[in-house]
């Protein structure tokens, strides 16, 4: 690859939901403060592994060598800065502190750079994917409003893939009061703004 | 676990009646229950729910009606998906139809009373309470007590007053009928059936009981006639659900305390938990009386109303009978007896009684009718919740969206996604627009937004392998570092897709779809590699959202992309026509160069991570400033590719063939590919030109450019109507030929690809991107109306 340093050539990064998520409190905040609050997590690198169904033993033996896991479904493991949550069938998704490229390329060393020879395809979807944080006292209410899956079950450091409002999403529930939120970068505006208006009752916050 | 009651508050036939539990008044026992419960943290009390649909896998479909509040909604529609479902729908009272019952004032006796016991408002002032079971004497006794005159008229030749009435000034008509009612605004007076006229202004009927079966029999349980009760029952159940209570037939306050205490013991079993001592309340009941069976009072029947939502008679269902209809269930569609709203709620045990009668059976062996979601009528709105106009879709946005709404675009819808259409000036008309775009394209260089185009990644070493069963053209030497053309075919033989795709690395490749097919190309690929082709090592993936991609066209796009990648050789002969680059901008921003064109011109694409899109398309304008850079949209990028031949979404339309489009020469003989059998049935064309009668893409040159254009270019075809093909030809009208005389020179790119249109009267040429056979039919294959 050709290294370019021109810095007047550099890009500034813009988020998808920079026009929606104006910071502010929004809706019927009571005295306790808001009942959700939205956060923009774009300081993450997402990476999609995904891994043929009869390469995943040799996969998951490789990854736990190199310190890391491949959780059960509808898990999420840590290893360190690096997540790693169930998101579908024969898919994971890495999850990190943002460095353009460092994730992939520490994933791929696991497999002595050669994931595609594992049956592992990694994918960096750090801007394909949107990660939207949602905490708050409300946030179980408000999550009802948009999704059918079992918000009991779902407890800390369980992962669901499902929809919000017709759009497939993948939930992560980080602590007992919040979720990550993975939802298609095209789609990310449309599902705040349906999050957004069924918040409105219980008041939130654009942190 | 969920508590759904349809009322705003708990406590059922006890919030209306008269009784006492453990010896004190029955709401005090509801209060005390109500308050209990909500100490319990598992336990949600939904009032003002009502459960309308019961589904498959227990799945059950409520609505919610809110109290008003700032920012809530006035109703919520639940779906809810339970384990253990326990009805306790309860029953509701049964009419005793009889000539002229439509009149205001005639009303169901448990109406009366709950508007009496639970809101104090006495519904007339002289009451005739008309039952055919001891419910007559409870509303007598408390008509009374509020003081009202009242007269029972008791169906059945036995009945006493019993000793609860006693003091009470109830006159008793014993083993009589209602035959008629008078009245103008409302009832006024009813005569018996023994010609004795009562002047009232309310009436109060006690048929008895119907237990509400609806959604048991939502599940598609049938229920069953309970000859004792008489009544139907809850029958076998299909689901994980049990009945208690009224709505199983067992109507007091006893028998719903025990049945409640039942459930409750089996639930907790279900669950291996040790069950509590119970101490079930005891209530007071009023003395259990059976009641006779009267279905209607016969008489004039035509007048008679059995469901008078719907009008209809007792009458209407002897009609049913005499015209053959006799089936409940053909009766019901014959008389629409309990359809729509009402849901059998009313007169529809009635009205299969009356049928019974009719053939001479009894209502357990004529049956009754399917019970239908929903129980009660709710809202659309409801259901539809946030999803009606803007919001009935989700709205698809490219990464430069906000980026072209900044610029002034107008858009156009394209599936999900906005596209944009034109970046008009101040005043200029969208056509200006475009054809002003459309120029500064040709002569300098414009830049696109096709970050919608669906992008694709598969990794694996068999990936030319997919791609050679899924294309129809050989794609097993596409070097690293190389773009190719490709056509997709459906098992049908009719084109579903192309695009191109690209080998980043030996078994990393790089898919485009159009903007419309890229969902049904991913899952077409997913089908191919999870049930057609398992043992392919291929990993496919859409990433269309992770990449920006802009298109950079015109003549003036090389210059303009060597200030973006200074370091990078860029002539033709470092990175020719259909070459594949990756880079990275400052600060490891990756970036990928694709030389492909889709509008003629010398071009390129450039995908970004959808973050840097915006920052990449302002640098891109910034840096050609001088070079004539401007935003291009849609109409442009239509225009384009019109005059260069490339088909889209118009011609790509499922029903048309390679050969149609003149693509035929993409079909390749050495191979097999998905489609290729049936691609070759007669008519379809195969590898041949398109067969006679097909439609077929045409591109049309005028053949003197000095001529300006008239009715007579248009195609004799034209104005006939043909159904929904897309064509070329039909698209021409909106490529104005004057704009085209702006372009009389035919400028190629300096290496002789893209932008070659050819002269009038040359030989057809085959060009297209990846110099594939170009749809362009002209010269001497021009048809004749053209010369």
């Amino acid at each position: 690859m050709a290294d370019l340093t021109d810095s007047s050539l550099s890009l500034a990064p813009v988020s998808p939901l920079a026009r929606v998520l104006v910071p502010g409190d929004f809706g019927a905040v009571g005295a306790d403060g808001p009942g959700v609050v939205f956060r923009d997590r774009r300081d993450l690198s997402l990476v999609t592994i995904q891994v043929r169904p009869d390469k995943q033993a040799g996969a998951r033996q490789a990854l736990e060598t190199a310190g890391f896991a491949l959780p059960d479904v509808g898990q999420a493991a840590h290893s360190g800065d690096v997540a790693v949550i169930w998101s579908a069938l024969d898919r994971w998704i890495a999850v990190a502190p943002r460095a353009p490229g460092a994730l992939h390329d520490q994933l791929a060393q696991a497999f002595g750079g050669d994931p595609r020879g594992h049956g592992v395809a990694l994918v960096d979807q750090s801007s394909g994917l949107f990660a939207l944080e949602i905490g708050g006292p409300k946030l179980d209410a408000l999550l009802a409003k948009g999704t059918p899956v079992d918000l009991h079950a779902l407890t800390t450091d369980r992962t669901a893939a499902t929809g919000i409002d017709h759009q497939p999403v993948t939930l992560w529930r980080t602590e007992a009061d919040r979720v990550l939120l993975l939802v298609g970068r095209s789609f990310a505006q449309d599902t705040l703004e349906f999050l957004q208006e069924m918040a409105l009752e219980f008041g939130y916050r654009n942190g | 676990m969920i508590l759904a009651e349809q009322d705003t508050e708990l406590g059922g036939s006890l919030l209306t009646e008269r009784s006492t539990i453990d010896g004190e008044p029955a709401s005090l026992w509801v209060d005390r229950v109500v308050g209990e419960l909500d100490t319990l943290d598992n336990v949600e009390v939904m009032a003002r729910t009502t459960v309308f649909g019961y589904y498959d896998h227990n799945i059950l479909g409520a609505l919610e009606r809110l109290p008003a509040a700032e920012h809530g909604a006035r109703e919520r529609y639940w779906r809810i998906e339970a384990g253990r479902v326990t009805l306790a729908a309860g029953a509701l009272e049964r009419p005793i139809p009889f000539p002229d019952n439509d009149r205001p004032g005639i009303m169901l006796a448990s109406a009366v009373r709950a508007y009496l016991n639970r809101w104090a408002v006495p519904a007339g002032t002289r009451a005739v309470v008309f039952a055919n079971n001891d419910d007559g004497f409870s509303t007598a006794r408390d008509l009374s007590q509020a003081g009202m005159a009242v007269t029972l008229v008791d169906s059945r030749a036995d009945a006493e007053l019993p000793r609860a009435l006693t003091g009470l000034d109830v006159t008793l008509h014993r083993g009589r009928t209602i035959a008629g009612s008078k009245g103008r605004h409302r009832v006024s007076e009813v005569t018996l059936d023994d010609g004795t006229r009562l002047p009232c202004d309310l009436v109060a009927v006690a048929g008895g009981w119907n237990p509400s079966v609806n959604l048991h029999s939502q599940t598609g349980a049938k229920p069953v006639w309970d000859s004792i009760r008489d009544c139907f029952v809850p029958g076998q159940p299909r689901q994980n659900e049990s009945s208690v209570g009224s709505c199983a037939g067992r109507f007091t306050t006893a028998e719903a305390i025990q049945d409640g205490a039942y459930a409750a013991v089996a639930a907790i079993r279900a669950l291996d938990k040790p069950v509590p001592e119970l101490d079930l309340p005891v209530p007071e009941d009023p003395p259990a009386g059976r009641g006779e069976s009267l279905w209607y009072v016969p008489g004039h029947d035509s007048h008679t109303f059995l469901d008078p939502q719907h009008d209809v008679t007792v009458a209407d269902v002897k009609l049913a009978h005499r015209e053959g209809y006799r089936s409940v269930e053909h009766m019901k569609r014959y008389t629409t007896l309990g359809m729509a709203t009402d849901q059998g709620r009313f007169g529809n045990v009635n009205g299969m009684a009356v049928m019974a009668e009719a053939r001479g059976l009894t209502v357990a062996d004529v049956g009754t009718t399917t019970f239908r979601p929903p129980y009660t009528p709710i809202s659309v709105g409801a259901l539809a919740g946030r999803k009606r106009q803007q919001t009935f879709m989700p709205l698809r946005r490219s990464p430069l969206h906000d980026w072209a709404v900044d610029r002034g675009a107008i858009f156009a819808e394209a599936g999900l996604w906005k596209r944009s259409r034109a970046f008009p000036q101040a005043g200029e008309s969208l056509r200006a627009a475009s054809f002003r775009e459309t120029t500064q394209t040709r002569n300098a260089v414009g830049i696109c937004d096709v970050s919608t185009l669906g992008k694709i990644d598969l990794q694996g070493p068999d990936a030319p392998e997919l791609l050679n069963r899924v294309y129809t053209n050989g794609w097993k030497r596409l070097a690293v570092g190389r773009a190719r053309y490709g056509l997709m075919l459906r098992e049908d033989g009719h084109v579903m897709d192309d695009g191109t795709t690209s080998c980043l690395a030996p078994g990393h490749y790089h898919m485009t779809t159009t903007t419309g097919q890229a969902p049904k190309v991913m899952s077409h690929l997913e089908w191919c590699l999870q049930a057609l082709w398992t043992d392919l090592d291929v990993q496919v993936q859409s990433v269309t959202d992770q990449w920006a991609g802009l298109a950079v066209a015109g003549p003036n796009s090389r210059a303009l992309l060597q200030r973006l990648l200074p370091d990078v050789d860029l002539s033709n002969a470092a990175f020719p026509f259909m070459g594949v680059g990756q880079y990275e901008l400052p600060g490891g921003v990756p970036l990928r160069l694709f030389r492909i064109s889709f509008s003629g011109e010398l071009a390129y694409e450039v995908n970004v991570p959808a973050d840097y899109g915006p920052a990449l398309a302002d640098k891109l304008l910034d840096l050609g400033d001088d070079l004539g850079a401007v935003p291009y949209g849609l109409e442009a990028l239509d225009v384009m590719r019109i005059e260069k031949g490339h088909v889209t979404a118009g011609e790509l339309d499922g029903r048309t063939t390679a050969a149609d489009l003149g693509m035929q020469g993409l079909m390749s003989s050495k191979k097999d590919y998905i489609g290729r059998v049936l691609s070759q049935r007669p008519g379809h064309g195969g590898s041949q030109p398109a067969a006679p009668g097909r439609p077929q893409v045409r591109q049309r040159r005028r053949a003197d450019p000095r001529r300006q254009p008239s009715a007579a270019d248009r195609h004799p075809d034209h104005n006939r109507p043909r159904p929904g093909l897309g064509l070329l030809g039909d698209l021409e009208p909106d490529v104005r030929p004057a704009h085209r005389a702006r372009f009389p020179a035919r400028r190629r790119a300096a290496d002789g690809r893209g932008g070659a249109r050819g002269r009038p009267g040359a030989r057809p040429r085959r060009r297209g991107r990846g110099g594939l056979p170009a749809l362009l039919r002209s010269g001497r294959d021009a048809p004749t109306w053209l010369t």
